[in-house]
């Protein structure tokens, strides 16, 4: 091993592109360089690491499953790559060839806050590099896409899987799109899908932009079609550039305070969203009696949106809907609500002094 | 797919999982929201608030308690005149909301 000391290094053509392991380090692709929020799959408020199967659902946070026939269940997995704890798992149960119209697919909708450098739809659009590490019981071709809000512009991207349930860390390099409309503010940026199984609808060419919604290529590895595939991913990062630098890993509390603008809620983790607990409950005395009680919930960061919420009382045979308080279940709703918290009230039901109204809550204002 | 007013039209609650749904044009919910009443359907109705009780009418129109205060501290210096007053707003809230 040899040692270099010097007290500066500089780019011999004069410019500022002196490369470091392939990369030149500036300030943009340092800390916070990756635009993919929970890219190391280690972030579950909702399931306990329980499966999902159903369209829309959220196997991991900020992770969406999207899908149109087949089963298939996708949840926090523990077999990952080195250097990580977690990967995000599909498993399909029972094989299911889509319709031409049909798509499977999981997604990270980006906001456009957090993309907005990237300078989309203008001259001067930057490129990025998306990369990951995949794990499938397949081997060869497969692809995914990248795509705008509005599902009008599209740059499906292939990688190939050359081992089957061997990790092999893959890298993309997306150009970047001087055409389209690429939202900058609280909507949809871009949204960042690995294809598992879509239509013929949604063919396109790789490694070039496309006009409409596209996923995949003709051809490319489909995991839903075959029974008992599985497919890993993680260590997913997307950043400005043409070379892919390592993944980026945050701090757990940075990572979760991310995730909790697009989702939160009081449970410990580990407890799955609904289950009926006193545990870490939120709530206030009554120091009056009173027909009305609210529950102020401060939310722990600023959520993207006003969130949708629900909850759910903590006495046994609690509902959604409803607020626990001097020994029963009562109906309960939302009287304020705003993207730093929300009041959540009884609504004229009889309430005594010197007691309690609690209630279990998530809050999400998901892209 | 099933959506009900509230009755004080902060959110809207989405029956599948109560889900209080504010009207945020950012919110996703409620951008499906607006698709599903685009689509021609209609949400229930708000449930209609009870109608107060005649405690509850009577107790926001009573006199103050400072009122009473200040009438009880008279009439025990002998002048009963206030205190006289007070009952007798007291008896028009009675005749008012009666039992």
């Amino acid at each position: 091993m040899s040692e270099i000391s010097v007290n500066s290094i500089l780019d011999a053509s004069g410019g500022a592109t002196t490369t470091i392991n392939g990369f030149t380090p500036t300030v943009s692709n340092m800390a916070g360089r990756n635009k993919i929020i929970n890219g190391g799959m280690g972030i579950d408020q909702r399931n306990a690491g329980a499966a999902v199967s159903t369209n829309g659902a959220f196997p991991l946070d900020r992770w969406t499953l999207s899908k149109d026939g087949g089963t298939i269940a996708a949840s926090r997995s523990t077999v990952f790559p080195a250097g990580f704890t977690n990967s995000l798992l599909f498993s399909v149960t029972t094989g299911y060839t889509p319709t031409a119209a049909q798509q499977n697919n999981v997604r990270q909708n980006t906001e456009g806050f957090n993309v907005s450098d990237f300078g989309w739809g203008a001259a001067g659009a930057q490129s990025v590099v998306l990369s990951f590490w995949v794990r499938s019981s397949l081997t060869g071709t497969f692809a995914g896409s990248v795509n705008n809000s509005a599902y009008n512009r599209s740059y499906v991207y292939t990688y190939s899987v050359s081992a089957a349930n061997i990790w092999e860390y893959k890298t993309v390099i997306i150009a970047g799109d001087t055409s389209g409309t690429w939202l900058t503010d609280n909507s949809v940026g871009l949204r960042v899908i690995f294809d598992l199984g879509s239509g013929s609808d949604y063919n396109a060419t790789a490694g070039v932009w496309s006009a409409g919604e596209k996923r995949n290529t003709a051809g490319a590895v489909q995991p839903i079609t075959t029974s008992g595939a599985t497919f890993y991913i993680t260590g997913v990062q997307l950043e400005e550039g043409s070379v892919a630098t390592p993944f980026e890993h945050r701090q757990y509390g940075q990572e979760l305070a991310l995730c909790q603008r697009y989702f939160q809620t009081n449970y410990t983790d580990g407890v799955a969203i609904g289950t009926i607990t006193q545990t870490n409950a939120i709530g206030r005395w009554i120091d009056a009696a009173g027909n009305y009680a609210g529950i102020l919930v401060n939310f722990a960061v600023r959520m993207r949106a006003v969130p949708s919420v629900v909850h759910w009382g903590v006495l046994a045979g609690a509902t959604t809907g409803q607020v626990s308080g001097d020994g029963t279940n009562k109906a309960a709703l939302v009287s304020h609500s705003g993207q730093w918290g929300v009041t959540i009230s009884t609504n004229n039901v009889a309430s005594g002094s010197g007691e309690s109204v609690r209630c279990n809550y998530t809050a999400s204002s998901e892209l | 797919m099933t959506y009900k007013l509230n009755t004080y039209g902060i959110t809207i609650t989405r029956l599948v999982d109560n889900a209080s749904i504010p009207a945020d044009p950012a919110n996703t919910d409620y951008a499906n929201y607006l698709q599903w009443l685009a689509e021609g359907n209609t949400p229930e109705p708000a449930d209609i608030p009870p109608e107060p009780t005649y405690q509850e009418l009577r107790a926001s129109a009573y006199p103050p308690a400072a009122d009473f205060a200040d009438a009880y501290y008279w009439a025990q210096k002998g002048n009963l005149a206030l205190m006289e007053a007070y009952l007798e707003n007291c008896d028009a809230v009675k005749l008012l909301y009666p039992k």
